[in-house]
């Protein structure tokens, strides 16, 4: 064991150094919001600042309705990853169960909206949501945000595995095609339904640039928008409270991956596998 | 001696389940050993250190008469065939076989050379510029052969190279194996779970069970005279018949049937008492009228060529009788001879075979 | 299998009329609003032809523009794919302990938002006072104004997209990597090859599928996760020093409120990126090997 370990030293020292630094900077963000204005500036790369403050959080809550923050990055996280797992799942079903015309067309065109990039769509998205009236809403965010191309790839991989014979016998059954989506398809692939919503969740959580744009009145920001307002005031002396927000905002995510690690991990790495 | 593999106390552990447990071996230049035992019992593990890609825990592998347990897989001079054939799919037939050779640097036309003669060998002309995608299971596991053998090098390694095959190409592949190895005569170490490839293939048959060796042998005495009961129930199709016996004054107690002892196998039996009586299906000379031991017909099997016949003795216990004579029909038989030169007798506490009667 | 499609439509519409309405409608829109010049407010648009795109085409502005992309798709090539391609080899197939643990703490920054990626490296980099700095200082070294140089800035961006999107991809290829068969890597070995060649020789083909499926979202998503950390940080400076073909279509719609030249970027954009796409599929896949 011992000589196996020697021959892979090497790797491990090249393995830790990208491990440091891939977790530095969230450890760093992490004790810099407990320190206050002077240990920010005099103890800047000692990571337990002693004794922690907790002033940072309370200036937080006092001068931002951060609640409300919560709230509205939550609100719009969930409606947009429910519907887009809704969405994906029947779409998904659709290329698997059914035969019909222009099938690798129609699913290619959903693919590819998966490249387009997003600055593309914006402005005519923006007017499009102007003409509706619902800029300054969360459902001006949530509408274009209802689809996605890789959630539709990922179910139909998924689906595919579904051994054939199983769908077979429900047909033999007399199982309508809506009741084996319900009952057969769906418990089957429940795994991975959950794990593309945790991905969608976490995604949509972080999202920053379409919300930007739609949420004008402060009272209405994700949490992604409110870090933007710390840095007006650049080389100022807010950081603990700016790491602090960061932390908040870093929260559900982090916790969310401790929990599910290896499902979330599990299905990032089916999602490479793409043929 | 050269060209050697000596395990000495060989241990392997994975943390702290122990897979070989002092494993003592020595096999042999040029020979053609199978491992043999069942899923589990070690017999890749002790492959796989061979070949390197396996850490010694304890104890010394020897090849070649020296020390080779640090020693990096390439630097053994090995020649191996995988289960999976390990063909590398983005590369031609030609480029899969002379991979090696090409590393080695040789030159351009030594590997030609070489390799068209293997290629002619296993019959594999006009397939070189095919990609493995395109061959058949066959010619997959030929390829593999090929790659193994234009080495050149003194020691051939197969791990169950004939168990992706159907059954057909299975027999035809295994003659091809024997005649090649003839050709060449490296120390060929081969792993198995199938007795029959086993049997065919060996020169001798180590067999394996719970990471321990359990007999090394050839063939013949593996099958005819198995050490433990553990052989002899694991060797043969069906398998030894083995039965509770009771050795007292001279006679043997089988299934409620009492037997005379013959005078030479009461002194090798000496003072043990519980025994284990076995006989092998075909040693069982079916009777319609008595018989040294007796039983009833439970059920038959015809595969055209055997009849083999389960009888339930007195005991409870069954025995299963096998006939080749087409004539004959064992519905109606009532027990069976046998010649005590077919005997076997297990310790019944240790399950040691005690010794045989020459 | 079933063959009746009208069913199927059911099923396909909600995912279908929103890739419509949202995805393939906008670009429609964009090659119309390039035809136009408008501010966005004004009740009136003005035809103008094919004007926007000759005075864009015609701009010093287009060819710094695109020599940025090229510098940003360039530096994360090499910190999202070249560097994941290397790690997920020794993760997957050179070390063989504490493989989870690697795999989670790698992988940790790719669930965190960019806006706390961009705010967090914003500090890590102050020249005067963040921890950078600090550490240049040990070495007699000044720290540089990260945000403030042209260059400069393109690279420490792309180093905050780096540290966000490393984890990611290198799972992704680690996928491909284990996806390699182990009696493969040991004929090799049993050959003596070294680490390298089984490298280049086997790994190398065997996960070119999957790596040029990275290589492809490096470049695509790479360019659109420099929005966020651009549009908090520099907003595009010092003097479009940070920005690029997709962030402009960005500026000129909402900072400078031409809709015209916004939809004619999105519209050179949109080619680029069907251009890139059509040379993957034509060259590079041509080249790849495929397990089916």
């Amino acid at each position: 064991m011992k000589t196996d370990f020697s021959k892979e030293f090497i790797w491990h020292v090249l393995l830790l150094a990208a491990v440091f630094l891939m977790l530095w900077p969230i450890l760093f963000m992490i004790s810099t919001s407990f320190k206050d204005l002077n240990q920010v500036f005099e103890s800047t790369l000692n990571p337990l600042p002693w004794p922690p403050t907790f002033s940072n959080y309370l200036s937080v809550l006092e001068s931002f309705p951060l609640l409300t923050y919560i709230w509205n990055t939550f609100f719009i996280a969930a409606v947009v990853t429910v519907c887009k797992a809704a969405t994906s799942v029947l779409a998904a079903f659709a290329f698997v169960y059914y035969d019909f015309k222009y099938k690798e067309t129609v699913f290619n065109g959903m693919l590819l909206t998966f490249f387009i990039p997003i600055t593309v769509l914006i402005m005519p998205n923006y007017l499009m949501m102007a003409k509706l009236d619902l800029l300054d809403t969360p459902w001006g965010v949530i509408l274009p945000c209802l689809v996605d191309g890789m959630g539709v790839f990922l179910m139909r991989q998924t689906m595919r595995s579904i051994p054939k014979p199983l769908l077979e016998a429900a047909i033999l059954d007399g199982a309508k095609p809506h009741q084996i989506l319900w009952k057969v398809v769906l418990p089957l692939i429940k795994p991975s339904v959950l794990a593309v919503s945790i991905l969608f969740f976490i995604n949509s959580w972080n999202e920053y640039f379409w919300p930007l744009l739609i949420l004008q009145d402060k009272d209405n920001y994700t949490l992604p928008l409110a870090l933007q307002m710390f840095i007006s005031a650049e080389g100022g002396s807010e950081w603990g409270i700016a790491m602090a927000v960061a932390t908040l905002t870093s929260l559900p995510p982090l916790l969310l991956y401790c929990f599910c690690q290896k499902f979330i991990i599990n299905t990032f790495m089916q999602s490479g596998v793409k043929g | 001696m050269q060209n050697s593999i000596v395990f000495s106390h060989v241990n392997k552990s994975y943390g702290k389940t122990a897979v070989i447990e002092n494993l003592n071996l020595e096999i042999r230049e040029g020979e053609r050993l199978i491992l043999l035992g069942p899923s589990g019992c070690g017999k890749t593990t002790t492959l796989r250190m061979i070949a390197g890609f396996e850490e010694i825990s304890g104890g010394e592998l020897y090849m070649n008469g020296k020390v080779v347990n640090d020693l990096p897989p390439g630097e053994r001079n090995i020649a191996m065939v995988f289960q999976s054939y390990a063909l590398f799919p983005h590369l031609t037939v030609w480029d899969n076989i002379t991979f090696g050779l090409q590393l080695q640097k040789l030159p351009e036309d030594e590997i030609r050379s070489r390799t068209e003669k293997a290629l002619d060998i296993l019959h594999l002309k006009g397939y070189e510029h095919k990609k493995t995608h395109e061959l058949s299971g066959g010619q997959k596991q030929r390829v593999a052969l090929c790659r193994a053998i234009v080495k050149h090098s003194p020691y051939f390694l197969l791990d169950e190279p004939l168990s992706n095959l159907d059954a057909q190409l299975r027999q035809k592949a295994r003659t091809e194996l024997v005649k090649l190895h003839e050709m060449f005569k490296p120390t060929m170490i081969y792993v198995t779970h199938d007795q029959i490839e086993a049997m065919t293939v060996a020169d001798r048959i180590a067999v394996m069970n719970r990471g321990e060796l359990q007999q090394i042998d050839t063939p013949e005495n593996i099958y005819h005279h198995p050490a433990n009961t553990f052989v002899a129930s694991f060797i043969g199709s069906p398998a030894m018949n083995i039965i509770k016996a009771r050795f007292d004054n001279k006679k043997l107690a089988v299934g409620k049937c009492c037997l005379e002892v013959p005078e030479a196998w009461c002194k090798l039996i000496g003072s043990r008492k519980e025994l284990l009586f076995g006989l092998r299906p075909e040693a069982c000379v079916p009777k319609f009228d008595g018989g040294m031991l007796k039983g009833q017909v439970e059920f038959m099997e015809n595969t055209g060529n055997l009849k083999t016949a389960s009888l339930r003795l007195g005991s409870g216990e069954n025995c299963f009788i096998q006939a080749s004579d087409p004539k004959l029909s064992l519905q109606s038989v009532q027990g069976f001879d046998f010649d005590w030169s077919n005997v076997n007798l297990f310790d019944a506490a240790t399950g040691m075979n005690i010794g045989y009667v020459r | 299998m079933s063959k009746n499609s009208k069913e199927a439509l059911l099923y396909i519409f909600p995912a279908a009329a929103l890739f419509l309405l949202f995805f393939y409608w906008p670009l429609l829109q964009n090659i119309y609003l390039s035809f136009f010049s408008w501010n966005m407010v004004s009740p009136t648009m003005k035809f103008v032809g094919i004007e926007n795109f000759t005075e864009l085409l015609a701009s010093a502005e287009l060819l710094k523009i695109l020599l940025n992309t090229v510098l940003f798709v360039a530096i994360m090539l090499i910190l999202n794919f070249v560097l994941p391609y290397l790690y997920s080899f020794v993760l997957g197939h050179l070390v063989h302990r504490w493989n989870a643990f690697y795999r989670s703490a790698l992988f940790l920054p790719s669930t965190l938002s960019l806006a706390v990626a961009s705010i967090l490296f914003l500090w890590i980099y102050n020249p005067l006072a963040g921890p950078l700095s600090i550490v240049l200082g040990w070495f007699d070294m000044e720290s540089p104004r990260w945000f403030k140089e042209s260059y400069l800035v393109i690279f420490a961006i792309c180093t905050i997209i780096g540290w966000k999107v490393f984890g990611y991809n290198l799972i992704i290829m680690l996928a491909a990597m284990v996806a390699v068969p182990r009696e493969m890597i040991e004929a090799a070995k049993l050959e003596n090859a070294s680490n390298w060649v089984i490298f280049k020789k086997i790994i190398l083909p065997m996960t070119s599928s999957t790596a040029i499926y990275v290589f492809t979202i490096t470049v695509v998503f790479g360019l659109q996760y420099v929005l966020v950390p651009v549009n908090m940080l520099t907003q595009g400076g010092p003097d479009q020093g940070s920005s690029n073909l997709v962030y402009i279509i960005y500026q000129y719609a909402f900072t400078f409120f031409q809709t015209g030249k916004s939809a004619a970027y999105a519209v050179i954009t949109m080619i680029c990126y069907l251009a890139f796409l059509y040379v993957k599929n034509k060259y590079l896949e041509k080249k790849v090997y495929y397990e089916n």
